[in-house]
């Protein structure tokens, strides 16, 4: 750069001299002041002439055609000050740059400062200009300044101060050239490497080249973030080990290897220690390029950190472990525990169930599973209860807890307990309902069997308290009778009488052994428990017990009928077998009615799984309105007959219920009996 | 007048030992045996407006065929607003079961429960208890 000295030419010399040669004269910036010919361009410097004589000259009428072509040809504006005079030359081209015509704003450094120069720029330009003061040094500078149109344009802006003979300042001179589309451009690529660089940043996705003939590494900015190096690490191979294990270092060799041996793209991943000792994982998507002769000469490559991505991949794949795991454990929870875990997602309206399901019902994989759909599983009698449960549950969002029986596909019978409940959000907003089935079969099996053995119980201790007091009552009947007849006998005096009495407590006694014989039948039966239980011939009893009632039969010519062929043979002890149709028989016989022949049918079935045996007669019968309750009673007799004792039927339904079964009867008084015994 | 008694009772040698009883202390008395309730009952409705046969005392068991005690009563209950003559029965029984007890209590018909054996002195009782109301 060169700046103008104190030496300008004197005007009158200068005029003559342009008149003679027909130049015009133009100072422009610091440093020249051009020629123009027609036909020619002179650039002449002005060196030290005329020293002293400048004060006189302070202004040269520079405007002419030549000048406003070299501002047309330059696009350039110009504008100068006098700081002797105050006096102040702007050109039209200046306006003209900013869309103005000549004289339509005041040409002054004042409104050029104030109305024409971005606020912003300001300090720039007051800075370049006192520096310019200073150091007569110059430097280009780029401002705004606002257009006509009110909107601000890039120009490069330029000044030269002039100093007089003594080095005070003459006179600034300034131009301004519009580089509003430069700028926007320049502006434009600075903000798309700004944008690419954060992109870069935050994208972590970096380059490098390898150049496989010098060896070079070249990295983007970006890699050394990425590596955790500062920009002064010199990548290359030898330094690069330092980021990689053993087998990772292999491996990416390996790959670039091939990469230039076969011409192939790669696309790998690995781990990385970066310089900060972090573990990271890293995506290289590379590519190899090559000479015109197919050679390879650079592997360039896009690294991408994808630490974060790979982080969470292997979290995702230790929670989908763990969550399959824990499938796993409630799979076989619920197989063992056998629940079905079923959920309604409100919002989807989808159900979802677990496998358990399948197993429940018995139904096959295909089988898509439907509350309502399922009720045909359940029996009849639980059917109406679980729909008006689940119809509660969808309106009212009422919980249930309920027992019910259902038969499986396969024709199984289950318990199960259901269990329906509904889940709200924070919004009070019922989002899933869930329903748990439990087979309980084996519980209430047990319980049944509970209920039943209690019953047992019940029925046992009904019939000792039963037993105790028959045995009290009869006992004392028969001591009573015995202190009666003893205290008589003390006063008798007469032998006859006397005699009489001894007789009758001969009787007493006798039927005192006789009661103590039937009691002790009785708790034989109720404690004999362990009788052996062996097959059966029905019909191989029978014929014993006939061998035994044989005289009555043929005294009272009682008919029999028996059919056993439904059923033959039975698990029983044989003595209970033959006592207990020994008694039911012997009690057709004896309360046959008067005015007819007895005529017994005895047959065998099967009932429920279970063989029953049913004998029907002709006989007195019983008014069992009246006596149901007491028929197997111990003592109760129902008719004055001479051979009731009230000990049989109460002994044969002793022996019933001791193995499990029960005996029922029906009866019409003057029609007949009809007992049933479930074995 | 002699007073009638009246055993209900299927027991034979019970019944033989109060008639001898009964001979040998009340020898006014005029005494009538039923094996079972239903006998009694039907003796009651044959006679129950010839008042002279009507029992004045019934001594009624408690477990006999055909008819018990408590069934004896039940019919009683219903055919007594025929009758004209006030009649005192007493339930005797071997039974020492506290809800046989109970029960005889709370029916308005009898007048008490008797524990067998039958003794004179029970009968001395009762015999003294009835001619005070009489």
């Amino acid at each position: 750069m060169k700046v103008a000295k104190k030496n300008v030419y004197p005007a009158a010399k200068l005029n003559s001299f342009i008149n003679d040669i027909k130049f015009d004269l133009i100072r422009l910036r610091d440093i020249t002041i051009i020629y123009f010919h027609v036909y020619c361009v002179i650039i002449i410097l002005m060196l030290d002439q005329y020293p002293g004589k400048i004060n006189n000259i302070s202004f040269y009428p520079i405007y002419t055609n030549t000048l406003h072509f070299v501002e047309d040809a330059l696009d350039a504006g110009i504008a100068e000050k006098n700081f002797v005079t105050g006096e102040e030359n702007w050109s039209p081209k200046f306006f003209d740059l900013l869309g103005y015509s000549e004289n339509e704003i005041a040409g002054t450094t004042e409104n050029f400062i104030n109305n024409l120069l971005h606020p912003d720029d300001k300090e720039m330009f007051s800075n370049a200009v006192e520096n310019l003061h200073k150091t007569l040094k110059f430097k280009k500078t780029e401002i705004r300044l606002k257009t006509k149109q009110g909107k601000y344009k890039w120009f490069e802006n330029t000044n030269m101060i002039e100093l007089d003979e003594f080095g005070k300042p003459l006179r600034i001179i300034g131009t301004i050239i519009p580089i509003n589309k430069k700028k926007n451009l320049q502006l434009q690529l600075q903000k798309s490497e700004e944008l690419l660089n954060e992109t870069a940043s935050i994208a972590k996705i970096a380059g490098l080249s390898y150049n496989v003939i010098t060896k070079e590494h070249n990295w983007s900015k970006e890699l050394y973030n990425i590596y955790e190096v500062s920009e002064d690490y010199k990548p290359c191979t030898e330094t690069n080990r330092q980021f990689y294990n053993p087998e990772t270092l292999a491996f990416i060799w390996n790959t670039i290897d091939k990469t230039i041996s076969d011409n192939i793209p790669f696309n790998i991943e690995a781990s990385i220690i970066t310089g900060k000792g972090n573990l990271k994982w890293l995506r290289a998507i590379g590519k190899p390029v090559t000479n015109i002769n197919g050679e390879v000469i650079y592997v360039n490559a896009v690294l991408q950190d994808i630490t974060e991505l790979k982080q969470k991949e292997l979290e995702l794949k230790e929670y989908r472990e763990k969550l399959e795991k824990s499938e796993r454990i409630l799979q076989t929870t619920n197989h063992l525990a056998r629940i079905v875990a079923l959920e309604y997602d409100v919002p989807s309206k989808q159900l979802y169930w677990c496998r358990e399901y399948y197993n429940l019902y018995e139904v096959s994989h295909y089988h898509v599973p439907g509350l309502r759909k399922d009720l045909i599983f359940y029996k009849e009698e639980y059917r109406t209860a679980l729909l008006n449960h689940i119809n509660d549950a969808e309106q009212f969002d009422k919980p249930y807890n309920m027992e019910a029986e259902l038969v499986t596909a396969k024709g199984n019978h289950k318990w199960v307990r259901i269990i329906g409940e509904s889940v709200k959000n924070e919004f009070e907003e019922v989002i899933t309902r869930k329903i748990s089935i439990q087979d309980i079969t084996d519980v209430k099996k047990k319980q049944l069997e509970l209920q039943e053995s209690a019953k047992i119980i019940a029925d046992r201790n009904g019939r000792l308290s039963n037993f105790a007091h028959i045995v009290s009552h009869n006992m004392r009947t028969h001591t009573s009778n015995i202190s009666t007849l003893i205290e008589l006998m003390k006063n008798e005096t007469n032998e006859e009488v006397r005699q009489e009495l001894l007789l009758l407590l001969q009787n007493v006694s006798n039927s005192l052994n006789e009661t103590l014989k039937d009691l002790s039948e009785i708790v034989h039966v109720q404690t004999q428990t362990k009788n052996v239980i062996s097959t059966v011939s029905i019909e191989h009893v029978f014929d014993s017990v006939m061998k035994v009632l044989s005289a009555d039969i043929f005294k009272t010519e009682t008919l029999i009928e028996v059919d056993f062929s439904n059923c033959p043979t039975v698990e029983y002890v044989p003595a209970y077998l033959e006592s207990i149709m020994l008694n039911l028989i012997s009690n057709s016989i004896k309360y046959k009615h008067p005015e007819r022949h007895a005529l017994i049918k005895i047959d065998s079935g099967v009932e429920n799984g279970r063989p029953v045996l049913k004998i029907v007669d002709n006989g007195l019968g019983i008014d069992l309105t009246r006596n149901g309750d007491k028929i197997f009673n111990l003592y109760q007799t129902f008719h004055n007959h001479p051979e009731a004792r009230g000990i049989g039927l109460y002994i044969t339904k002793n022996q019933i219920e001791s193995m499990g079964g029960n005996i029922a009867v029906e009866s019409i008084e003057g029609k007949g009996t009809i007992f049933k015994i479930n074995f | 007048m002699k007073p009638i008694l009246c055993f209900v009772d299927n027991d034979e040698v019970y019944l033989f030992l109060m008639r001898k009883m009964i001979e040998k202390k009340y020898k006014d008395s005029k005494m009538l045996e039923f094996y079972n309730g239903l006998e009694a009952i039907e003796f009651i409705k044959e006679n129950i407006h010839d008042t002279p046969l009507l029992p004045d005392i019934i001594f009624l068991d408690i477990n006999m065929p055909v008819m018990d005690g408590w069934e004896f009563i039940e019919s009683f209950t219903r055919i007594k607003h025929k009758i004209t003559k006030p009649i005192t029965i007493y339930m005797v029984s071997s039974s020492v079961d506290d809800a046989d007890i109970e029960r005889a209590k709370n029916i308005q018909e009898i007048s008490d429960f008797i524990c067998k054996p039958m003794t004179i002195e029970k009968v001395n009782q009762i015999f003294g208890v009835t001619e005070y109301i009489s």
